[in-house]
């Protein structure tokens, strides 16, 4: 350990090697959503992303006005960028892991809108409550 | 009609979101594009929620401790949401007659589209006697359950190549799985034990996608399409020439390659190195020790977990048969000198008995 | 169980085991069978005191061509030594051989990183493929090689090729690639003695045999 400290460390910055790529496919995904209406999704994880890479993608695409937070089997962050039609998509297990780290390319993140067959069930939940309501208002 | 993967996550209280979730972070695991997470959910809402048989045989049941530690997909959400677990004797409540009778039926019912999950070898010694439950020795329950099984997954070094039980000199005539059923695909998860998430994760892409694509030892490429070595983070150091010598030189504090300590990491295939133990904590090497192989057939009997992978797998003793060699080759040298000079011997006498004599040929021994 | 793992355990255990074997006997037999022949009894008086200096003296000199053969050969002698340079570098810097060697004698010493490894086998791989060529277009040299020639070429050709291809994972799973570089290894070593490749060993003693009757007899050679 002693030999440790002799050792002067300079961490050599590692490059934005990654982020200046993903960026451009970001933008021709856009430019695909525009003309076609066309989703797209970037698995962030499996990708070797350094530090700077991160940062340069934060800084180029910004904070943008929706943050959504669900809960279904763990928390999941749902956000916009400050480049609209970006979302910033992690899921995170019960536990708190990061189970992945996505980029979605598209209006609304497919997981966001209410599905048919939830609605309907959750409607029926509520007909079975007003009913119990009705029936124990007498 | 059956009852969907999708309609088993509602059933438990789960909304589609929830069951998008799981697929994105299944297609992530499995380094599938991020549109195979839709395909993935289009396929599961629509399949019927299979029935799974795990059957245990020559086993430590690590490889089943092991998947319950899967934490991504889990095995809770496999089995209360992806699948219909109907008989594993380690996790199930029931013991006894009821395990059998419930197994029996559950099979009857599934008959032809279960999937069987197979840990352990299966020993065919003394007619099978060697593991017997219920009264069926295993390679009779296997071959019975096979018959019913849409596809075998093999999991664990044991079911996929025989493990430890076959290991020599295999007192039980233990084999893996695949030499006792042929006609039916099999899917080996090797690994001693296999990463949880590679168990569970075939067992999703299974339903998903149906068979993946399989190396020449029955593994998925997914998982076991690099070996440890190419993926290793310690591989600069190798081709560098930095290797620990000992477990506590210099070099094995540096961090250096474990090569020369034994590690079988340039002929193992698994994922170790890049989805890692423990919720991606470490793994051996990252531990400080060498790769065992575990994953690879005969991983007991390939000359020693120390010794360096381009050593001798032999333990003959070096110094006498070599040392015998030279003396034999020496003998055979001697003898063959010996036989040039009686020629030579012979020869020279010859001509010397054609010089003494008068003769006309007389520069014919001068080459 | 499955045939690859098999071949390279097979290359690892008994193939390695009989090719030591082999070469061995093999050494020892053409050595020992050489030395012990009767050689003509030189009668003349010894014209300098220790001829057997003048053995070990031709051992070097005979390293490099004299002066009138320079501009006729000396171009293919150097693309002869790099070869063999570059062929020690692979065979005694590569730390899966040094490995090898101090699994089987004890002996060890520091490895060279793999790049230098690398370089030194294409050079090699380079040079024995010039070397080829010359052999079969010098008129000379064709009329006076023979299988013994080719083959040799080939067996030490193949272990080179094959161990790079093995080490960037060309053509093949690395185990494959790997028991095909130990096997075609393993047939040089048991071809070795037999073969004009003996004169790994031999050299030393043609050489100095020959040194030490010319010395004998005040000739320099």
């Amino acid at each position: 350990m002693k030999m440790l400290d002799t050792i002067p460390i300079r961490p050599a910055p590692s490059p934005a090697a990654n982020a200046p790529a993903l960026l451009r496919e970001i933008a021709a995904a856009l430019d695909a959503l525009l003309l076609s209406g066309r989703r797209h999704c970037i698995d962030l994880g499996s990708l070797p992303l350094s530090t700077a890479d991160r940062d340069l993608l934060r800084e180029a695409l910004g904070t943008g006005e929706i943050r959504m937070e669900l809960v279904a089997l763990g928390s999941s962050r749902i956000e916009e960028t400050g480049v609209p039609g970006v979302w910033w998509v992690r899921h995170s297990s019960e536990d708190g892991i990061l189970l992945t780290e996505s980029l979605e390319i598209c209006h609304v993140p497919e997981i966001v809108p209410a599905d048919t067959t939830d609605i309907a069930n959750g409607l029926q939940r509520l007909r079975q409550a007003l009913a119990l309501r009705e029936s124990g208002g007498h | 009609m059956d009852e969907t993967i999708l309609d088993a996550f509602r059933q438990n209280g789960l909304s589609r979101r929830a069951f998008l979730k799981f697929c994105a972070a299944t297609a992530s695991l499995l380094a599938l594009p991020p549109a195979a997470a839709a395909a993935m959910a289009e396929k599961l809402a629509s399949t019927p929620r299979p029935t799974v048989i795990y059957l245990s045989y020559q086993e430590c049941t690590g490889c089943l401790e092991s998947m319950t530690r899967s934490f991504s997909p889990t095995i809770e959400h496999l089995m209360f949401n992806s699948i219909s677990l109907a008989f594993n004797d380690t996790l199930q409540a029931a013991a006894g007659e009821a395990a059998e009778a419930a197994r029996k039926e559950a099979m009857r019912k599934a008959w032809g589209k279960y999937i069987l999950i197979v840990d352990g070898a299966v020993p065919m010694g003394a007619g099978g006697a060697y593991c017997v439950a219920a009264g069926q020795s295993a390679v009779d329950d296997l071959r019975h359950a096979a018959q019913g099984a849409a596809a075998i997954i093999a999991v664990g070094t044991c079911a996929a190549f025989g493990g430890v039980p076959y290991a020599a000199p295999n007192p039980t005539g233990a084999v893996p799985v695949s030499e006792v059923i042929r006609d039916r695909p099999i899917i080996n998860v090797s690994g001693c034990p296999p990463i949880p998430e590679v168990m569970t994760g075939v067992v999703v892409y299974y339903l998903s996608f149906g068979m993946p694509a399989l190396d020449r030892q029955g593994r998925p490429l997914t998982f076991y399409g690099n070996t440890i070595h190419d993926r290793c983070y310690r591989r600069p150091f190798y081709d560098e020439g930095r290797f620990a010598h000992t477990f506590d030189d210099e070099g094995a504090r540096n961090g250096w390659c474990l090569y020369e300590l034994g590690c079988k990491g340039p002929v193992t295939y698994n994922a170790c190195a890049t989805l890692k133990w423990n919720q991606g904590t470490s793994f051996p090497i990252q531990s400080g020790h060498g790769c065992l192989g575990c994953s690879e057939p005969d991983f007991w009997d390939k000359g020693g977990f120390y010794r360096p992978l381009p050593a001798a797998t032999g333990h003959w003793p070096r110094g006498e048969v070599l040392g015998g060699a030279a003396l034999g080759g020496t003998v055979v040298g001697v003898g063959a000198a010996a036989l040039a000079r009686s020629r030579q011997q012979a020869a020279a006498a010859k001509s010397a008995k054609e010089v003494s004599s008068p003769s006309p040929k007389e520069d014919s021994h001068e080459h | 169980m499955s045939t690859e793992t098999d071949l390279l355990d097979f290359a690892r255990g008994p193939a390695l085991e009989a090719a030591l074997i082999i070469l061995v006997f093999g050494i020892f037999w053409r050595l020992v069978g050489v030395l012990a022949l009767r050689r003509p009894r030189d009668l003349s008086e010894p014209r300098v005191r220790h001829a057997w200096l003048g053995g070990v003296r031709t051992i070097f000199t005979r390293m490099w061509p004299r002066r009138e053969f320079r501009p006729r050969i000396l171009h293919w002698e150097m693309v002869s030594y790099v070869f063999h340079i570059g062929l020690a570098v692979v065979i005694l810097g590569l730390v899966p051989h040094i490995l090898l060697i101090r699994d089987i004698t004890g002996l060890s010493w520091p490895g060279l990183p793999t790049g230098v490894i690398t370089f030194a086998a294409g050079v090699a791989l380079i040079s024995l493929l010039a070397l080829l060529a010359h052999r079969a277009t010098h008129p000379v040299l064709r009329r006076i090689s023979n299988f013994d020639d080719y083959f040799s070429w080939l067996l030490v050709f193949t272990p080179l090729l094959t161990g790079l291809m093995a080490y960037y994972h060309l053509g093949g799973r690395y185990e494959d690639l790997l028991a095909m570089h130990m096997l075609s290894a393993e047939l040089l070593l048991a071809w070795l003695p037999f073969s004009k490749l003996a004169h790994t060993v031999l050299f030393l003693f043609s050489r100095g045999v020959t040194g030490t009757i010319y010395s004998r007899r005040g000739a320099q050679i």
